[in-house]
């Protein structure tokens, strides 16, 4: 079977396309305020890597980009030419940043080999249908980078349960606070919870393509920070 | 989309390059957007392989000595609606509101 979302993403990807008016306010508020320093974490590796190697105008793919949030980080810290891929129109049209828009999957990126120089997926990678194949297409259409922020499991069995916990019973109270009645929609990260593979197995899926220069847990591994770099074949 | 864009699009399915596309409605961008003022670079082609608006690539333009300015407006026309095709599996992808869909149709069915 593989591992990701399979065909639980349909009823993932429908609750995903009505948040849009409160996903960031529920993200923040989830998080308690630290969505965002976890994606400029990332953002800002990304970007000292791509200032290091002194490309003019780098190429990077936001892939997962809702509304462009980790582009919008990046693209404060070094100017570049982002391209946002999503799966919902819905985020896409409500873009918070100027650049080109894709509605494409991750399993089947809509792009020619090697033609970014960075990808950067945030709170996104979670929702793979696939996530070997995911991680194989990150690795084809980008010639170095990859930095990823996501909702993880720890292998820890004892913080697993933590992190259930958590998603079980505080998502869905918070949700209701921010979401209205479209709180419903957030208990669907519990299915992304069940499918995902624990941190460790995603650290494998990704050595597979990548050298990892860093992978970070926290909050007893319910969210994990890539940063690597595509192994040269 | 920009006809830029198609520069770097493949077939979601088979990744063919470059995609077939046919614009049906267009606007142009004012020069003043700061995504063209960031582009904008007056000694080199935008595109980098493959020109669509020209509909050559950029190696036989530059075999040619055509100059740059000839594929200037693949970043200032945006294409509202239009479609791109692979010309090696057949597979169509409609172009709406400006924004491609290049999601493969079979996962329309299962996925998503
Ligand atoms: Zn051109
Ligand atoms: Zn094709």
């Amino acid at each position: 079977m593989a591992e990701g979302l399979g065909r639980n993403a349909k009823h993932v990807y429908s609750a995903y396309r009505k948040m849009v008016k409160s996903y960031e306010k529920t993200n923040q508020l989830m998080t308690f305020f630290m969505v965002n320093a976890w994606r400029k974490f990332v953002t800002h590796k990304i970007a000292e890597n791509l200032a290091k190697d002194r490309i003019k105008l780098p190429r990077v793919l936001d892939a997962g980009a809702g509304p462009g949030f980790m582009a919008d980080l990046l693209n404060k810290e070094i100017s570049s030419d982002i391209v946002l891929m999503d799966y919902s129109i819905e985020m896409l049209e409500n873009s918070v940043i100027d650049c080109d828009k894709v509605q494409g999957l991750f399993e089947a990126m809509p792009f020619r080999d090697n033609v970014f120089d960075a990808t950067i997926a945030g709170f996104a990678f979670h929702a793979s249908i696939d996530m070997n194949k995911s991680a194989s297409e990150f690795a084809r259409v980008s010639k170095s980078y990859v930095g990823v922020v996501s909702i993880g499991k720890s292998s820890n069995k004892l913080y697993m349960q933590l992190g259930k916990l958590y998603i079980d019973h505080m998502i869905p109270l918070i949700a209701r606070l921010s979401a209205g009645k479209n709180y419903v929609e957030f208990k669907k990260i519990k299915s992304i919870y069940m499918h995902i593979p624990d941190n460790a197995r995603l650290y494998e899926i990704f050595k597979k393509y990548y050298n990892i220069d860093t992978f970070k847990e926290m909050v007893f591994g319910t969210i994990y920070q890539i940063i690597a770099k595509k192994k040269i074949k | 989309m920009r006809y830029k864009l198609v520069d770097i699009l493949a077939c979601p399915q088979c990744k063919s390059f470059p995609l077939v596309l046919n614009s049906k409605k267009e606007e142009r961008f004012p020069g003043s957007s700061e995504f063209i003022k960031k582009r904008h670079n007056k000694n080199s082609f935008e595109c980098s392989i493959f020109c669509s608006l020209k509909n050559k690539s950029i190696k036989a333009m530059k075999s040619q000595h055509v100059g740059t300015e000839i594929c200037r407006d693949c970043i200032y026309i945006n294409i509202i609606s239009g479609s791109l095709s692979c010309t090696r599996c057949k597979a169509e992808y409609v172009v709406e509101d400006s924004i491609p869909r290049m999601i493969p149709k079979r996962f329309f069915k299962t996925h998503i």
